[in-house]
């Protein structure tokens, strides 16, 4: 029971207009010139386009699961009918319609797919009698039907989730609502497990012999949790510029912070049980996975990734007075997003040269450990050359504004907010007790 | 026949416990709040049906310190554990387990998470119950009719006669003005 009373403001509080502008051409430009220099850079690098690649799906699978992500929340507040997160819904709505954009932006993926893909190369996967019964799964038909599915039904629920909303806004039928909460039964589930195939297929099958089953949960749960960071930080942006002025409280960025606090812990939760699992068990296709990750360079990144996404957000990110002051959810909104970024990378980078002829010759040769780990030593250096990351924070940039420049073009179509929504008094007047 | 043997023992007279006020809505009880924070009472407090919002802020309670007393629960369980496990299986029963280090922090990560949570629990409870004051078998406002209605529709603010500011009838006074549809003076 509430007794605040909200007053909105004027009408244009909830319209983008004029503010969307600058954005969405300075994210389109920024994100094509981008991945011109990216591309060109990439060429120069004369790595067979190999760098340029596996930056370019790090940066893909940011922006992917973000979207992802966001209609995970949107079809969460619907299955739950959620009334406080009312007012920051038209935000991930528009954030969760971009796969369209990431669907076209695969092209350079899909042409540079058996360089990505070890288990696409005949030779590789009939030398191994592991590989060989996977390939009833793992086979490049089936990989596309499966990423067609994927497709068909996040950009199928994100565009009907969205543009009932908005239909709602001119008609405020509560028919609409009612018929969103049924369908959110079934697509909640089907994104839940359309997250965890696509983990598997675009993350895990880059190192095709591994076992993990946590590995498609850990990472919808790393890079998942990233929407909670940037929800808080738009919804900021706006306020700052004079727009849901009054709709957005404190108490609604007081539960967006206790989302992102869930989701980094239990990134942490699944991450260590990952490791448990392979630490107690010992078996060494499955501890490859941690042998790239903590030789040289990398330790460092998995201990960074230990202290960054978990202990320090742990007990930074804890007290509700942390959640309910501006700017230090803002600090740890972009501390987040950085080590969702970092997770991302983690996982998906000290694989660019693993898997080559080189790579695999230094690991199959070497029956002494210690030769063995300095030859994997030398390939996972290379991610982490001054070159790669320029490419990787090009590439991030790029894919990012397009993502960007989609998701403002979106937000400018319709009003910020649900604003005929019927439990929108309800998120309003929204405290936490 | 000595008379002594008839009288009885004098009944103490009734403590006076304090004031309990009803009111009926919920705008009138916060306003009320606000305004005996403002006129200085201390002891006194607001009893509900229901949790109302923006009740801790009218009443000027400062936060609970149960988040402390639950963060320091949990910290006894996860580093009790990771002291007592490797005490045990590195020092005083050093044993190998499935080709493992006497000392392999890992396996202990699990016991810790799960003390952590238990001490957390425990501590939260325990807590609550303390500083609550709970169980409390008897209180002075049971004694009038006029407070079981607490469960159900009831809103009521008590203050206790012990209170520096506490005058019979001021306070009296002051309540009616605040919009209290009753009065009534609770004898223990």
């Amino acid at each position: 029971m509430s007794n605040k009373i909200i007053q909105l403001g004027p009408k244009d509080q909830f319209y983008l207009d004029e503010l969307g502008a600058p954005i969405i051409s300075g994210g389109l430009i920024a994100g094509i010139v981008s991945l011109l220099v990216a591309a060109a850079l990439g060429a120069a690098m004369h790595d067979g386009w190999r760098q340029f690649l596996f930056s370019y799906l790090t940066a893909w699978l940011l922006f992917f699961v973000i979207s992802a992500s966001s209609l995970f929340f949107v079809l969460g507040h619907h299955l739950f009918r959620a009334s406080w997160s009312v007012v920051v819904r038209r935000l991930a709505e528009a954030m969760s319609c971009n796969f369209i954009p990431l669907l076209v932006l695969t092209i350079p993926l899909l042409l540079g797919f058996h360089k990505i893909f070890i288990w696409t190369h005949y030779n590789y996967v009939h030398s191994d009698l592991n590989l060989i019964n996977k390939t009833s799964y793992l086979n490049v038909p089936f990989f596309m039907i499966r990423s067609v599915i994927y497709f068909a039904f996040l950009i199928g629920l994100s565009l009907y989730f969205r543009n009932m909303s908005v239909a709602q806004d001119q008609d405020g039928s509560v028919s609409r609502m009612l018929r969103l909460q049924k369908h959110a039964a079934w697509g909640f589930l089907a994104v839940f497990w359309i997250m965890n195939f696509a983990g598997a297929d675009y993350v895990m099958s880059l190192q095709p012999k591994w076992l993990s089953y946590m590995a498609p949960g850990f990472f919808f749960s790393g890079v998942g949790m990233a929407v909670y960071a940037v929800l808080p930080l738009v919804a900021m942006w706006l306020q700052r510029r004079g727009k849901l002025a009054n709709s957005i409280t404190v108490e609604h960025y007081h539960d967006l912070g206790k989302w992102l606090y869930g989701w980094a812990m239990f990134w942490a939760y699944l991450g260590f049980a990952q490791y448990m699992l392979i630490w107690y068990a010992n078996v060494p296709k499955e501890t490859t996975f941690f042998l790239f990750r903590t030789v040289g360079p990398w330790m460092y990144i998995t201990i960074a990734l230990l202290f960054g996404h978990f202990i320090v957000p742990f007990f930074g990110l804890m007290s509700r007075h942390v959640k309910r002051h501006k700017g230090l959810l803002a600090f740890w909104c972009l501390w987040l997003l950085f080590f969702a970024y970092v997770d991302l990378f983690w996982q998906v980078q000290p694989l660019v040269w693993v898997n080559t002829h080189a790579g695999l010759a230094a690991v199959a040769n070497n029956h002494d450990p210690y030769k063995l780990l300095g030859a994997v030593e030398k390939i996972v250096w290379n991610p982490l050359q001054p070159m790669s990351l320029a490419l990787d924070a090009l590439c991030l940039v790029g894919i990012g504004g397009l993502w960007l420049a989609h998701t403002f073009y979106l937000l400018r179509r319709s009003a910020l907010m649900p604003i005929r929504d019927p439990k929108l008094a309800e998120g309003l007047v929204l405290e936490n007790m | 026949m000595s008379t002594a043997q008839n009288v009885e023992p004098v009944a103490e007279a009734p403590r006076m416990y304090g004031l309990l006020a009803e009111f009926h809505d919920v705008q009138t009880l916060l306003n009320a709040a606000v305004a005996l924070r403002k006129a200085g009472y201390k002891k006194w407090d607001c009893y509900t049906p229901f949790p109302v919002h923006g009740m801790d802020k009218a009443m000027g309670l400062r936060p609970s310190i149960l988040p402390w007393i639950a963060l320091a629960g949990a910290m006894a369980g996860v580093f009790g554990i990771l002291a007592l496990a490797p005490l045990c299986n590195a020092f005083l029963y050093p044993m190998i387990f499935s080709g493992k280090p006497y000392w392999g922090l890992p396996g202990h990560i699990p016991m810790a998470f799960a003390l952590g949570i238990l001490g957390g629990t425990v501590f939260v409870v325990h807590g609550m119950f303390v500083l609550a004051r709970l169980p409390q078998f008897y209180h002075p406002l049971f004694s009038t009719e006029r407070f079981r209605r607490v469960t159900d529709d009831g809103m009521f603010i008590a203050i206790e006669a012990t209170d520096p500011s506490y005058s019979p009838s001021a306070t009296t006074q002051l309540l009616k003005k605040l919009g209290a549809a009753a009065v009534e003076e609770v004898r223990d």
